[in-house]
């Protein structure tokens, strides 16, 4: 028995060196990363998209609307762009929304900036409030000189939630 | 098959199950350590940790994959290496299987940040406990051949854990 407890109490104590080791290593390559991020974050809802903070969030320098807001701009005839992957947008979008899936933006960009042009504001959303789809897309047509850019951030899962139509199918 | 041939294989395969669930803790960190960015999103789409330790865990986890990788690969410290090992794949088993019961839609991230497809959970559940039954072998073997620790004089020390 006494061979037991001390192998246990060894590969705890080798444990506690191994996650130590980890953590460290961890720590030291989110410190070199390019893509490093704060030790804590701005997960909290109550303050807009929760990200991880710092430069490299997705949601850094975006402007966020909640529901409201988007509703009003939409209904004076904002653009309202889609971010998600266009199986999703033909699953079913907000009403009026065209397609430009984040992820083919650099493709499309300049089809999308020639249909943002002088369409400001721009209403960009995306799932929800996890998704990046739209930060992304949203930052990419700042870069590109696309003024009064708006990220949705309860997405179409807040527009379901608050009992709003959705269009499925058709085209972007 | 006499008994000297099945403790070969048998130790042929702890061997290889060492092997393989060091790579593959290995390979799971590169992605994670890459980004933190997004694997900080990944652990909040999982809805568990509270928002301060998010960013905590998106930064220590791939480096204690990564450390535990490499040194069950290397068969150093190996016992501790497939502790944490087990111990990490309880966490995401009990991750997976919480969110799976309260039917929450949310990305794995375990290999990849690829959209797991809708359902996945369970397979990847079940995936996690196969890997576990690995990590309790490498864990609870006797021996461990072509390793560091028994490279060191301490292959033999703490059998019958």
């Amino acid at each position: 028995m006494g061979t037991h407890a001390e192998n246990a109490r060894r590969a705890v104590r080798e444990l506690a060196l191994v996650v130590a080791a980890g953590a460290l290593a961890g720590l030291l390559s989110n410190a070199a990363s390019a893509k490093r991020i704060p030790l804590a974050g701005d997960w909290s809802r109550a303050y807009g998209v929760p990200s991880a903070g710092g430069a490299h969030s997705p949601t850094y320098g975006n402007t966020e609307i909640g529901l409201g807001d988007a509703a009003r701009l939409i209904a004076g005839g904002a653009l309202l762009v889609d971010a998600r992957p266009p199986e999703l947008y033909a699953e079913g979008h907000i009403p009026g929304a065209i397609s430009i899936p984040a992820e083919a933006a650099s493709a499309r960009l300049e089809a999308a900036l020639e249909l943002c042009e002088g369409r400001a504001p721009v209403v960009v959303y995306c799932r929800g409030l996890d998704c990046d789809e739209s930060h992304l897309l949203a930052r990419a047509l700042r870069e590109s000189g696309v003024e009064g850019v708006r990220v949705f951030a309860g997405g179409i899962d807040e527009w379901r939630a608050a009992g709003r139509p959705v269009t499925r199918g058709g085209r972007p | 098959m006499s008994g000297r041939t099945g403790r070969l294989i048998g130790r042929a395969g702890v061997t290889a199950a060492r092997l393989f669930l060091g790579g593959l803790f290995v390979y799971a960190s590169i992605h994670k350590l890459q980004d933190p960015v997004a694997f900080s999103r990944i652990i909040y789409g999982y809805r568990i940790l509270p928002g301060w330790a998010i960013n905590l865990m998106a930064v220590v986890l791939p480096g204690v994959e990564l450390v535990s990788g490499a040194l069950l690969i290397a068969g150093l410290l190996r016992r501790g290496a497939a502790l944490t090992i087990a111990l990490s794949l309880v966490v995401f088993i009990v991750a997976l299987g919480f969110n799976l019961a309260r039917g929450l839609d949310f990305d794995c991230g375990c290999l990849s940040f690829a959209r797991s497809k809708p359902g996945a959970a369970l397979d990847l559940l079940l995936r996690d406990v196969g890997f576990l039954a690995l990590a309790l072998w490498v864990l609870l073997s006797r021996d461990c051949p072509l390793s560091m620790d028994r490279l060191l004089g301490r292959g033999k020390l703490g059998s019958n854990l």
